[in-house]
């Protein structure tokens, strides 16, 4: 998805770890991913952290933004301002409405009676994985199989998963984030990232530039779909559903076509919810909060 | 002179809506590079970009030209009319008779008293031209050549082999401090950086030599600094 | 020239082939934007073409800047280097012109295209001059300067080895520093043997091997160089100071072409000025790196006046056009003045996926790729935002190009600006503050009206939320085809409970001001 074209990554500051926080799931995860957005919620519960959903939440406006319909996107982020609204860490389920929110909403609101409110905001707005990695340091300690995890393994062995990871441009490049997102992916355990070639280009997605360009569009989509699949994946994750309708729908269609094979895709929420069966969860850093989780782990 | 006026009249009224300008003018200056990489540093680019370096000394790079020129079967060397281009001449004559020499001393439109065949003269006729680089820099394996009456403009472009005289006391770490010790100092006609054989990539991105400009270039270079030997192993 | 000879290719087949290329690229240009782009994109030969090219640039761009902090050091210096000279843009003209005509370069000042291609034919006409040999310049491009000056019999030879196979060719570049990167070389054979011919009046023999084309062209060229009586140039910096005409160029045609014919006349916009000779370094280290891959170009000339009295040869006249063509209102305008820090490397285009796609000719301007996107609406030759609505959509906003800027201009987000500025509504437009030609041409009464509904729903959410439910509770009656969407992939389906509804359900607090007021609330049972 977009990027927002911040081209300097701006040193973030993170919060020790919360007690409490929001999710914003994000339009798209609402109604077309929504087990991504309870695997999330699930995740954050079982590691102690009160998970706030504000059911006023609704998109974060960036479909209006980048076709330019700027008013229209402004009054649809007004409400996500109220809708989170407290001094507490924001988690959103896709990097590009976190850039958005990080980076677009200050500019969107500057010289407004909400320039303070939105500059709070983007400040306390976490893309997932930046927040498992850089707040909480998610460490996850096999306790069910004694194979390693990541890339780089010696052996791949059945029960390893042989993941493409697909960071978008929003997070890579907008938010500067592939790094991290790269080691959430290799963390996981019994996980092994692939990397398709060209990996840092775009998928051809861009909101509305898909429709707008659906030509264009598709021609990249395609050559994203082919090379994720001569990966061998047997799965395919990003944070970003946008990038994850697109590639995966073109795998779908490729392989209507017997062109290849289809490949699942799911949000990496999703796979670290599955990494929680096989191993204890570890937070690495420090809590902030006097309340300490009650249960810790898998059931 | 509306034109002017115009345009001048809308960037000032631009300016005045500039909040601030950069302010990050104070950088510090950028890196350069250390003195004992400097002779490496430089032959190595050159020979990444096809330059040939043949090294010699202040007293025998005339003999080494000489060679050079007999080694590659020149038959025609310009040469700019410097104090030294007698010495020069004599030697070569001596040296290399098979080479045809002809002194860059008159303008181009007027070529030995014969106007409009110097241009042919040196476009068809001239194998090599023989240039003096004023400076040396390190860091992008640059020669500077400064044009002037005794450096005309078209003797290292037209021939097809450039040869240019170098010295190793000539050479500074790079563009930086090349362009800082410039400041104040009057320009050249033309200041130049070659960096090697003229090329293009302009077909399918393959590399090809000689594209309007020499096809070779040469360089003598004068080792002249003392400790050069031992900076080079 | 062995017809005989049954390996040989057929001359008229091959003319034929040369022909039709050039009708396509004809046929194309006179096309919209959109089917331009799908006619490029169903041309395997072309994508290959740009594919290998954007592929090999890259990796070249890459292995120059191989430590990153540097790079990003290096940006921050391009960038200020830039915003400092912009920052000063009017004074630094004014030092520039006095500077330059101390030096003996006749400096012209031009605010059209048309103005510029005036100034120049009014040189040649004065010199009684006929031919004409240019080095590289895309300003020249920008202002069509071929075609005015053809039209008034003057013969214009292109001789960067690029500009003048495009010129055989009878196409515009598709690449603003590798003009004819849309062609392999098995095509530039094929073009040079049946429309080039030697200096002996021969046809060029047929050859695919790189070193015998460029020999060929070199010959063809030369000759040319020799004769012509004006070079026209480009000018990659202009250095008020010193009163210099910075140019950089791998081929030495610059040099030919500002250095053989008895004028010069350099033609650029008023952007490309700096302060002084220390201004350079950062800008020179960052252009050819950021262009080619390569730490320095073949040739770096700087020209601080035509020939003296005690030298041999040069131009006898040098002459220094300044157009604006639009930038002066770039200057102005609040968010886009940062299209002015381009040095017109190329790396945008080279790092874009849709170009990669599409190619330079899809774009229909000038300047393609996202600097193209960029500068092109903003330009008064060119037709406004009305003219390249669709240009400006033609972008993922995918941040590639923006990331390999070496002065940082935020190419995504200008990108974003102009979508603003074309779609901008009445209110807008008249808000007193400068906009970009053709604001709100592109508004449209359907798309407006859509996102006026999209917003509506999505700031109650009350209304969202209903509507997202229906969704889900219809999603057995969703369309399987949507177009465009559809022709190359499954049609998405909705959830069968959103996520709202799952948390809700399974009693995730909605608000966090209860809990901070300490009442009870689903929260606790969440917990448990």
């Amino acid at each position: 998805m977009a990027a927002s074209g911040n081209t300097r990554k701006q040193p973030r500051s993170y919060p020790d770890v919360p007690s409490r926080i929001y999710l914003m799931g994000t339009c798209l995860v609402d109604s077309f991913y929504p087990e991504a957005g309870m695997d999330a919620i699930e995740f954050f519960r079982q590691q102690g952290i009160e998970v706030i959903f504000p059911q006023a939440q609704t998109c974060c406006g960036q479909p209006a933004w980048n076709s330019g319909f700027e008013d229209e996107a402004r009054a649809v982020a007004l409400t996500q301002l109220a809708a989170f609204e407290a001094d507490i860490p924001v988690v959103v389920m896709m990097g590009s409405c976190t850039g958005m929110m990080v980076h677009e909403y200050p500019v969107m609101f500057a010289n407004t009676p909400h320039q303070a409110q939105a500059k709070a905001l983007a400040e306390r707005t976490f893309e997932f994985s930046e927040f498992l990695i850089n707040v909480l340091d998610v460490q996850f300690e096999n306790i069910g199989h004694t194979n390693s995890s990541g890339a780089g393994g010696d052996s791949v062995q059945d029960s390893v998963q042989k993941v493409a990871l697909h960071t978008s441009c929003s997070t890579r490049r907008g938010m500067g984030l592939a790094a991290e997102h790269m080691a959430l992916a290799t963390r996981l355990p019994d996980v092994h990232v692939v990397e398709p070639e060209r990996v840092t280009e775009c998928c051809g997605f861009g909101g509305t530039f898909a429709v707008k360009q659906g030509d264009i569009s598709a021609a990249m989509a395609n050559d994203k779909a082919r090379a994720m699949a001569a990966t061998g994946a047997t799965v395919i994750t990003s944070a970003d559903c946008g990038c994850l309708m697109n590639i995966g729908g073109t795998l779908d269609k490729l392989a209507e076509q017997g062109e290849c094979q289809a490949i699942p895709v799911a949000h990496l929420a999703s796979l670290v919810k599955n990494a929680m069966d096989t191993s204890k969860v570890v937070i690495g850093r420090h809590r902030s909060s006097t309340e300490q989780p009650g249960e810790e782990g898998a059931q | 002179m509306s034109a002017r006026n115009n345009i001048l009249a809308r960037l000032r009224a631009g300016q005045t809506n500039q909040t601030t300008a950069s302010s990050r003018d104070e950088l510090p200056p950028l890196a350069t590079l250390p003195e004992a990489q400097w002779r490496s540093r430089f032959m190595e680019l050159m020979a990444a970009n096809h330059a040939d370096i043949v090294e010699t000394t202040a007293q025998s790079w005339q003999q080494t030209l000489a060679d050079e020129l007999n080694k590659r079967q020149v038959g025609s060397l310009l040469l700019a009319n410097r104090a030294e281009t007698g010495a020069l001449k004599d030697t070569l004559a001596a040296q290399a008779s098979a080479v045809a020499l002809q002194v860059f001393d008159s303008s181009v439109e007027h070529w030995q008293g014969n106007p409009g065949s110097m241009r042919s003269q040196l476009f068809s006729n001239t194998d090599a031209g023989l240039s003096y680089a004023s400076a040396v820099l390190a860091e992008t394996g640059s020669l500077v050549l400064e044009t002037g009456p005794q450096e005309p403009r078209t003797l290292s472009l037209v021939p097809p082999l450039s040869i240019i005289v170098a010295r190793e006391s000539d050479m500074v770490s790079g563009l930086t401090d090349y362009m800082a010790g410039r400041a104040g100092k009057a320009m050249p006609t033309n200041l130049l950086f070659v960096s090697g054989p003229s090329k293009t990539a302009d077909i399918q991105q393959t590399l090809a030599y000689g594209a309007h400009g020499p096809k070779s270039l040469l360089i003598l270079w004068i080792n002249d600094v003392a400790s050069s030997e031992e900076a080079s192993s | 020239m062995s017809e005989s000879n049954m390996t040989q290719p057929n001359f008229i087949e091959l003319t034929e082939a040369v022909n039709r290329e050039e009708h396509e690229f004809a046929d194309m240009a006179s096309r919209h934007f959109k089917v331009r782009a799908q006619m490029a994109l169903e041309n395997d030969t072309l994508r290959a073409s740009f594919r290998g090219a954007s592929d090999f640039l890259q990796a070249k761009r890459k292995s120059v800047f191989p430590d990153q902090a540097e790079l990003e050091d290096l940006r921050d210096r391009g960038e200020a280097a830039r915003q400092r000279s912009l920052a000063n843009l009017p004074e630094l003209l004014e030092l520039l012109e006095t500077n330059l005509t101390a030096n003996g370069v006749q400096v012209h000042w031009a605010e059209t295209a048309t103005q510029a291609n005036q100034i120049i034919h009014g040189i040649m006409a004065a010199n009684n001059a006929k031919t004409v040999v240019k080095g590289k310049s895309m300003v020249s491009e920008e202002i069509e300067l071929n075609h005015y000056l053809e039209a008034r019999g003057i013969e214009c030879l292109e001789s960067d080895m690029g500009e003048y196979l495009v010129q055989l060719a009878k196409e515009a570049p598709s690449h603003i520093v590798m003009p004819v990167i849309h062609k392999n070389k098995q095509q530039i054979a094929q073009l040079m043997h049946t429309r080039a011919t030697t200096p002996d009046g021969e046809p060029v023999p047929y050859s695919e091997d790189v070193d015998d084309l460029i020999g060929n062209a070199r010959a063809i060229l030369r000759q040319k160089f020799e004769q012509a009586d004006v070079g026209v140039s480009g000018v990659n910096m202009a250095i008020a100071e010193t009163g210099t005409l910075l140019l950089v160029e791998n081929e030495g045609n610059g040099r030919m072409s500002t250095t053989v014919p008895p004028i010069h006349i350099a033609v650029t916009g008023i952007e490309k000025v700096v302060r002084s000779l220390t201004d350079v370094p950062e800008l020179l280290t960052l252009l050819p790196r950021s262009a080619t891959g390569q730490l320095i170009t073949t040739y770096v000339n700087m020209i601080s006046g035509p020939r003296k009295a005690d030298e041999l040869d040069g131009p006898e006249q040098v002459h220094m056009v300044l157009l604006d063509n639009g930038r002066s209102k770039m200057f102005n305008h609040p968010d886009l003045k940062p299209t002015l820090q381009c040095i017109r490397c190329g790396a945008c285009m080279n790092h874009c996926p849709v170009y990669a796609r599409i190619g330079g000719h899809a774009y229909g301007s000038t300047y393609p790729g996202p600097i193209g996107q960029v500068v092109t609406p903003q330009l008064d030759s060119a037709g406004g935002l009305g003219a390249n609505g669709d240009m400006i959509n033609a972008c993922s906003l995918n941040g590639a190009c923006g990331e390999a800027c070496p002065v940082r201009i935020p190419l995504p987000t200008l990108i974003r600006k102009l979508r603003a500025e074309s779609v901008a509504p009445v209110a807008t437009q008249h808000d007193g503050t400068l906009h970009a030609n053709g604001a709100g041409r592109n508004r449209r009464m359907k798309e407006a009206l859509i996102w006026q509904g999209w917003s509506q729903m999505h700031r109650h959410p009350a209304v969202y939320r209903l509507g997202t439910r229906a969704m889900t509770l219809g999603r057995a009656l969703m369309p399987g085809k949507l177009a465009p969407w559809t022709n190359t992939r499954s049609m998405p389906k909705p959830a069968a409970k959103t996520l709202h509804q799952l948390a809700r359900e399974a009693g995730i607090a909605s608000s966090a001001t209860s809990t901070l007021t300490g009442k009870s609330t689903r929260t606790a049972e969440a917990k448990s």
